[in-house]
């Protein structure tokens, strides 16, 4: 009895504190795990698309294709054809083409900088890969949903998979978020 | 100092009638010159044009060049410059193939055409290129040059 009465304030503050300390700390778990879990996925969002020569040479003919849609392989592929780039003649000065290279292997799908992009890479050969985005698996996988006669070739306003901005709306900010699709003549797309 | 109204009318009658004949000494001297260098991108790659043998550049010979059609086993297999900006550059193009908006070329609508020697350059060895078949000679770069200026 003595010893229990001797013990039992320290006893039920060392019991109480404990429980406090689990139970916060499994909130600030499940709070963070929401956070930046599940409820806030950091979104296919190229980081860096704004870069003024990326924009000025690969976006003067079609939308500048944010590097992180393409490995690193793809878009060397792509630098060293640039006077038969697609049947069209790209060519750039060496020092352009240097400067455009080092920013797409900085931001590549395989690269460090691909964020959520880096889904891009699945299940093609890294070092052989298609350098056309539409003909990577990931790609055909996220539109397999979509009418590609209807709502794409058949579609006036679209045409072709090439023409991301037509149903991404924020395509030329390298942001393809679902949230951001509206495909012209058939509305919002919502899975 | 001799040019502002202020310090001439304190000075007398006799300075505010130089300042005027010297401004308008330097006004005449100004418009020719400024008529003359209108694009100096252009007269630079005109010079070197003529370096290469052309003797006399034509705006209207290459008004044809512009709408002339050329034959391809590729498609589009009938390539024009107007494929893609159309017959009045003072209008918006589009890509041919892309679809892809082009910004009017002529400068008369678009100051900012014919300021860029890189992009004149880049431009015009790729639009040969795809064009023609083949790099344009001095001569078509030049009337070429000149013709765009005139829209």
């Amino acid at each position: 009895m003595k010893l229990i009465t001797k013990i039992r304030w320290p006893l039920g503050g060392a019991l109480l504190s404990s429980a406090l300390v689990i139970g916060l700390s499994g909130f600030a778990q499940q709070a963070q795990s929401s956070w930046w879990g599940e409820g806030h996925e950091e979104g296919y969002r190229a980081k860096n698309a704004g870069n003024p020569t990326h924009i000025e040479e690969c976006g003067a003919c079609h939308i500048a294709y944010p590097a992180q849609l393409l490995p690193k392989a793809a878009w060397q592929e792509i630098l060293s054809n640039l006077d038969n780039h697609f049947d069209e003649d790209a060519s750039l000065d060496d020092a352009t083409r240097d400067e455009l290279a080092s920013f797409l292997m900085k931001h590549a799908s395989d690269s460090e900088n691909a964020g959520k992009f880096k889904k891009f890479t699945r299940g093609i050969e890294l070092q052989n890969p298609p350098i056309q985005i539409t003909e990577l698996k990931y790609f055909e996988r996220k539109h397999d949903e979509i009418n590609h006669q209807r709502m794409v070739i058949n579609n006036p306003d679209v045409g072709s998979f090439s023409q991301c901005q037509a149903c991404h709306e924020k395509a030329e900010q390298g942001i393809f978020d679902e949230d951001t699709v509206n495909i012209p003549n058939f509305g919002r797309w919502d899975d | 100092m001799l040019l502002t109204p202020d310090s001439s009318s304190k000075t007398g009658s006799s300075s505010k009638t130089s300042a005027w004949i010297l401004s308008a000494l330097l006004l005449t001297l100004a418009i020719p010159s400024y008529a003359q260098s209108a694009n100096p991108v252009v007269e630079q790659l005109l010079k070197e044009y003529r370096s290469e043998g052309v003797t006399e550049f034509s705006s209207t010979r290459d008004g044809n060049l512009w709408q002339q059609s050329f034959d391809y086993s590729k498609a589009p297999a009938s390539r024009s410059c107007t494929s893609c900006h159309g017959k009045d550059i003072r209008q918006k193009g589009l890509h041919i193939r892309t679809q892809k908006e082009i910004k009017p070329l002529a400068p008369s609508i678009n100051p900012s055409r014919l300021t860029d020697e890189k992009q004149i350059r880049k431009w015009l060895k790729r639009n040969c290129k795809w064009t023609l078949g083949r790099e344009c000679s001095p001569q078509e770069k030049g009337d070429l040059l000149l013709w765009i200026q005139s829209q």
